[in-house]
């Protein structure tokens, strides 16, 4: 799994998505469940930064 | 100690009692393997299952008002005493507004779709299909009836066997968020069963709906592969009509995940991110659970009703508290 920082919504969505797949096959693993729910907030921050629609 | 009959037995009144959220699926409350949390000389019960660092709540907790909220604050603290963290799945938007108050994130996860029977017909172009697939497993020598007998479940039970053999060598059946049969609960359920020949090609259970909109619920059903078309269809058909004939005002379809995803159904202190994994998961995760699929049965009725049902997160939206709730319905 790509530890780079991500800049594109799309990226940090399909990191979200790998980080749920890899916690599915390890549900107890407490360090991957902290990286994954690291990759949502990282998506979250992208979408804050995005601009506003006028 | 308890056993499963005596600890479903409150969780059963509950249900039918407590009926604010109008939750269409609440009669999974009193499936087995279910965990209950309850307060001494307080009505009403949370519904839950733990799972590693997660309890999985199923529903918002079936209580009237002077009690839910204490309820909740109780699980809670329970909840805390034991390190661990609630999720809640399959809640209604009145529970949902609630959970936000007690600081929870709350995501739309899917709808519930329902179909009112009242003037409810096959007539017309837009079921053309559909009354074709039915005709045709009729003239294949289908014939469906309702019964009580679970002498027939033995059988029902190899089409299950069949149809899990059929998902792969790994497919494990579902649970908690899936109906039951046979069980001690199944006096208040309803059995159809269609039969070509004497035998069982396939069946519906119906699960009781209490609430404003009172009903039954499409709930487990299986066929064997079959090439007679529209067998699942025959029997929905046949059990409708006879619902109609009692009077009953709705058919229930269920819950879908991920479908009926509306940026109106959710509430502000949503997680965005979550939000779009939602939408990823309708459009591409099939994988996941094959929610396109099964809505494209559901949408065969022409379903009157959508019902947007939410995901509660006890602080920040969580891939790990999603992940538990597949695990708690046995999908992990």
């Amino acid at each position: 799994m790509s530890t780079e920082p991500v800049t594109d919504v799309g990226t940090a969505l399909g990191r979200v998505v790998e980080m749920f797949g890899a916690l599915c096959a390890d549900p107890d693993n407490l360090d991957l469940a902290q990286d994954a729910d690291r990759t949502l907030a990282d998506l979250n921050r992208l979408l804050a930064d995005q601009p506003t629609p006028a | 100690m308890v056993n499963a009959v005596t600890a479903a037995e409150p969780a059963l009144a509950a249900i039918r009692d407590f009926t604010i959220a109008d939750n269409p699926s609440s009669f999974l409350a009193v499936s087995e393997g279910n965990s209950y949390f309850t307060l001494p000389g307080r009505p009403g019960v949370i519904v839950y299952r733990p799972t590693g660092r997660f309890l999985v709540q199923f529903g918002g907790p079936f209580a009237p008002p002077d009690s839910y909220r204490e309820l909740l604050r109780a699980f809670l603290e329970f909840a805390e005493e034991r390190g661990v963290t609630v999720v809640g799945v399959q809640l209604q938007r009145a529970d949902a507004e609630i959970y936000a108050e007690f600081g929870f994130t709350v995501n739309q996860i899917g709808a519930s779709w329902a179909r009112s029977l009242g003037d409810f017909s096959l007539h017309g172009t837009r079921f053309m299909q559909l009354r074709n697939k039915v005709s045709r497993s009729f003239r294949a020598g289908l014939t469906v009836v309702e019964t009580a007998d679970e002498s027939w479940f033995p059988k029902l039970r190899e089409i299950d066997e069949v149809w899990l053999r059929g998902k792969g060598e790994h497919a494990k059946p579902l649970e908690y968020l899936v109906g039951q049969y046979g069980d001690h609960m199944q006096p208040h359920r309803r059995m159809f069963i269609g039969m070509i020949d004497g035998a069982p090609v396939g069946y519906i259970s119906y699960s009781p709906v209490f609430g404003s909109r009172a009903g039954w619920m499409h709930d487990l059903s299986r066929r064997q592969p079959s090439r007679v078309p529209g067998i699942m269809e025959a029997i929905n058909v046949t059990a409708i009509e006879r619902f109609r004939s009692e009077g009953v005002a709705w058919l229930h379809f269920g819950f879908t995940p991920f479908s009926g995803l509306h940026a109106e159904y959710e509430l502000p202190c949503h997680d965005p991110g979550f939000r779009l994994l939602m939408g990823l998961l309708w459009e591409h995760g099939e994988a996941v659970y094959p929610a396109q699929t099964q809505l494209a049965y559901k949408d065969k009725w022409a379903p009157d009703l959508t019902i947007p049902e939410y995901v509660g997160f006890q602080r920040a939206a969580s891939v790990a508290g999603f992940t538990h709730i597949f695990r708690a319905a046995g999908a992990l």
